[in-house]
């Protein structure tokens, strides 16, 4: 998506607006007054990632200066979500010439895609990064089950 | 209430959701936005109202005043910013929330304003499924057809389960007019919003359907060129890899040959037009290789190219003579001929045209003219030719046109000026394709060749250097005009003296050589040849004679090869043995004088001839019958004789009941052959003499004149091949009229040495010298009865 003549002949050109970096890209090649991305919400979405480990399924989010308290972290039914709110740094009315920190309420949802033990889940907050950890169930045996009616 | 900046946006609608990047230069709505990112961020877009003559740009419009505004609005916030070097802004901003503007504040560049957030209604209608589902559709089959829309739009598309986002997603990725675009974001009650948004989506989608159909179309265009471009580049890369290529190459040869043509202006200027339209062509199509032909029969043709001529009359009178025995009349004619250009080169060619029978040398004497003028020499046979294009051409349009056989042979001989001969000109037809003669017309004009259009061609050549020599057996077929424009020089057939003379120095030789037999081993004794002409052969020419000569010495041949031997002596006495039996008898041999039977001399294509007229009587009415295929101007003179001699009857002696009581046939054999011709009036009236008086007419005696019902004689044409042809039958004496005496002058040898030629002016004068005195009748009775059991086995 980084070739500027297909974008201009394209006009709004590719969406998902989640992703930090392709906004990066539009940002700085000008799609000037097309829309680039529809977001659901106005909740901003910090970057993260999820990973499994041997036994846990680990997520890791890139949002620094929150209070730890501030965080609200829920699974419910297969998905994850992590919300809070990052408090501006700036001091009185300064004068900006770049403005790139989101700021303000944000929220990701996360749809897991392994079974977990719901109440497994623990989460830290350490220089900058949450660290949301559950443990997984073991897979389920492949193949129908049968039951027999009595 | 809240009040926020408000940024007024021309030509652009933000709909909540949505993130646009915009590029600011004012710096009004720089510092508008300075102030905003200073606080929470959010601000209030504004709509401008598209004005009547107001070309609004796509951006921040800080001129616009609040009553220049949509009153619904978008409340924004910038999600990032940055500033550029030359001062420029680039931010992007998300949208939150419809909302409506009310009452504006100015402040310092641009204006705040207090709002109200329109709540999105009516989520609960079962029908908005419905049109969530039409417009799901109908977007999808836009995002295909949109040029500008990515197909990525697809996923998004499918991610948005809400109608009012939905809603919201379509309308800002849709290329829909300003008004239509602050409607939208207006509706704040679902269903209404998205039944505008489909009636909007089905006019963009018809209008793309169209436009579609239209780039479709052009696609497949310029496909095919795409195509045809590829498949020639690889053919020409193909070809240059088996050496076929080098069409440029080609082409420029071309151009350097027809640069070393020595065209004329006129045709350099159409040879530069030609050329030009070649480059441009592609060498595969149709048109390429006509105009490609074209060039190179122009390059091919002899502009200026010519072979000097030989001016030197010693030798040309050499290599007449050594070609051709006698003929002085044409030699001369061919030597004054250089004469004159020796003195004057730029004379005008002159037309000669060669008449006479087959196999008397009219050809052979062509080439010997070219070769004694030193020129080149070609042939055109134009016998059979019906058609006008043959000699001019066809036009360029016709497919596989080519120039006439006039340029043709100048093309071949590569020079414009060769002896050109045109053979057997009397021998042209005409039809519904034109008339060649005609054509001829043209080429033959001194006056106008040197100007010459062909069709093909369609630029002037210059024939003017061309000696024309055109042959013809007969000049009676040739037309008058054609006739008037040409110097006719008769070839009359030649004598037994002269046909002995030319197989001893030419045919001979020639045949010698051409069996392979040296002449030590063969030899042909003048008794033997002159028994050749006499008896195996009849013509004018000597065609026959050559090919008999050939015959004999084939056997020769065979004998010396097959026996072994020495040397073959074929002579008058043994030449039965190569030869064969004679194939012609002597008309005279063995006849004597008879009653009714008169003989008279005729002009054939193929020289002189012989021929008798009979007349037998029988009882009846005084009626005359007339056979023996003749035409009209003979039944006339026929008629014309037999009233005459019905005139005369007191004076001739003969009894006037003969004329009632009598029938008379007069046939002239042989019956098959057509004749006709006035010349023969004599001969009849003396045959009918003949029988009428009971005279008997001299066999030895030959006559030939026209004759009027007055009794004067007329003179004839031909009389060179008449008398010729009756030295060949034996004739000692011959009649020919008195005013034919100018034609008398310059005659063979041979005829004057074997023929008594007696003048008559009137038929008394050649009833006299026909006619044995009737003293003889008695006499000769049984003869003239056998004479005519004799002329009834005659072949």
């Amino acid at each position: 998506m980084a070739d500027g003549s297909h974008r201009s002949s394209k006009g709004s050109g590719a969406f998902p607006v989640h992703l930090a970096d392709e906004l990066e890209v539009y940002f700085n090649e000008v799609a000037h007054g097309r829309p680039v991305g529809f977001v659901g919400s106005p909740k901003w979405k910090p970057p993260t990632d999820v990973y499994e480990t041997a036994e846990d399924i680990v997520v890791h989010m890139d949002v620094a200066g929150v209070q730890p308290e501030d965080f609200t972290v829920e699974y419910a039914e297969g998905v994850l979500t992590i919300a809070g709110e990052r408090p501006s740094r700036h001091e009185g009315k300064p004068h900006y010439h770049a403005m790139e920190v989101q700021v303000g309420p944000f929220e990701r949802r996360l749809r897991l895609p392994v079974s977990v033990d719901p109440t497994s889940l623990r989460a830290t907050y350490d220089n900058g990064f949450l660290e949301v950890r559950l443990t997984k169930l073991p897979q389920r045996l492949s193949g129908p089950h049968t039951v027999k009616v009595t | 209430m809240e009040r926020l900046p408000v940024l007024p946006l021309g030509q652009l609608v933000v709909y909540p959701h949505v993130v646009l990047p915009l590029s600011i230069s004012d710096p009004r709505a720089v510092q508008l936005l300075d102030v905003v990112v200073q606080g929470d961020k959010r601000l209030l877009l504004g709509v401008v109202k598209p004005g009547d003559n107001r070309d609004l740009p796509e951006g921040p419009v800080m001129d616009a005043r609040a009553e220049d505004l949509y009153e619904v609005g978008t409340l924004g916030l910038v999600v990032r910013m940055l500033k550029l070097m030359d001062g420029t802004m680039r931010v992007m901003i998300q949208g939150v929330d419809r909302v409506a503007l009310r009452t504006a504040t100015p402040e310092t560049g641009y204006f705040t304003a207090e709002f109200e957030t329109l709540v999105t209604t009516g989520g609960d209608d079962p029908r908005i499924e419905a049109l969530k589902r039409n417009i799901v559709a109908q977007f999808s089959r836009v995002i295909d057809l949109a040029p500008y829309l990515a197909d990525e739009l697809h996923e998004v598309l499918e991610g948005i389960t809400d109608p009012g986002k939905l809603a919201d997603f379509v309308a800002a990725n849709l290329d829909l007019a300003l008004p239509a675009k602050a409607e939208l974001l207006a509706l704040g009650e679902i269903r209404p919003r998205l039944e505008r948004l489909a009636e909007l989506l089905a006019e963009e989608l018809e209008v793309l359907e169209v436009g579609s159909q239209i780039q479709e179309k052009v696609r497949a265009k310029l496909d095919e060129h795409q195509r045809e471009y590829v498949l020639r580049e690889q053919l020409r890369v193909i070809r240059q890899e088996l050496g076929e290529e080098a069409t440029d190459d080609d082409v420029q040869d071309l151009a350097t040959k027809l640069d070393g043509a020595g065209l004329s202006a006129e045709a350099r200027r159409v040879v530069d037009r030609e050329m030009k339209r070649l480059r441009q062509m592609s060498p595969q199509s149709a048109e390429y290789h006509v105009v490609r032909t074209y060039l190179e029969v122009i390059a091919a043709l002899p502009w200026e190219r010519v072979s000097p001529d030989r001016h030197d009359l010693k030798t040309a009178r050499e290599v007449l003579d050594r070609d051709h025995y006698d003929l002085a009349t044409i030699k001369d004619r061919i030597l004054e001929h250089l004469a004159v250009r020796t003195l004057n080169p730029d004379a005008r060619g002159s037309i000669l045209c060669f008449v006479g029978p087959p196999g008397v040398g009219k050809t052979s004497l062509g080439q010997s003219i070219a070769e004694a003028l030193g020129r080149k020499f070609v042939r055109v046979s134009v016998g059979g030719v019906r058609d006008e294009a043959e000699i001019r051409g066809h036009r360029r349009t016709y497919v596989g046109a080519i120039p006439g056989r006039i340029l043709h042979a100048l093309e071949r001989c590569e020079t414009r000026n060769p002896v050109l001969m045109l053979d057997e000109v009397d021998k042209m037809g005409a039809d519904v394709r034109g008339d060649p003669t005609a054509a001829l017309l043209e080429v033959l004009d001194p006056a106008q060749n040197s100007s010459f259009i062909d069709h093909y061609l369609e630029i002037p050549f210059d024939l003017s250097g061309v000696l024309f020599i055109a042959t013809a057996n007969s000049l009676s077929s040739i037309p008058d005009p054609l006739l008037d424009r040409m110097e006719v020089l008769s070839l009359s057939g030649y004598t037994p003296g002269e046909k002995l003379a030319i197989a001893k120095r030419y045919l001979l030789p020639r045949q010698l050589k051409e069996t392979g037999l040296p002449e030590e081993l063969a030899s042909l004794a003048d008794g033997a040849v002159e028994r050749l002409i006499a008896e195996y052969t009849r013509e004018a020419g000597v065609r026959q004679l050559e090919r008999e000569i050939q015959g004999v010495l084939r056997k020769v041949a065979r004998q010396v090869v097959e026996d072994g031997r020495a040397a073959v002596k074929v002579n008058a006495k043994n030449l039965e043995e190569f030869a064969g039996q004679p194939t012609v008898l002597n008309e005279e041999a063995g006849r004597a004088p008879e009653i009714g039977v008169a003989t008279g001399l005729a002009w054939t294509p193929a020289g002189g001839d012989i021929i008798f007229v009979e007349a037998i009587m029988m009882a009846g009415r005084g009626q005359i019958t007339l056979t023996g295929q003749l035409g009209d101007v003979m039944r006339e003179s026929a008629q014309a004789a037999w009233s005459l001699l019905r005139g005369r009857a007191a004076a001739l002696g003969i009894p006037a009941q003969l004329f009632t009581t009598t029938d008379v046939h007069l046939h002239v054999p042989a019956g098959a052959v057509p004749k006709d011709g006035p010349s023969a009036g004599i001969t009849i009236a003396t045959a009918l003499a003949s029988l009428l008086c009971r005279r008997p007419a001299r066999h030895d005696l030959a006559m030939t004149g026209e004759l009027t019902l007055r009794g004067r004689v007329l003179p004839v044409g031909g009389l060179r091949e008449k008398l010729t042809a009756a030295v060949r039958a034996g004739v000692r004496t011959v009649l020919v009229p008195e005013r034919n005496r100018p034609d008398l002058v310059d005659l063979p040898e041979e005829v004057v040495r074997h023929l008594e030629i007696r003048r008559v002016e009137t038929i008394d004068q050649v009833l006299d010298a026909a006619l044995l005195e009737p003293a003889v009748r008695r006499g000769a009775r049984g003869t003239a009865r056998s004479g005519r059991v004799a002329a009834g086995v005659r072949p």
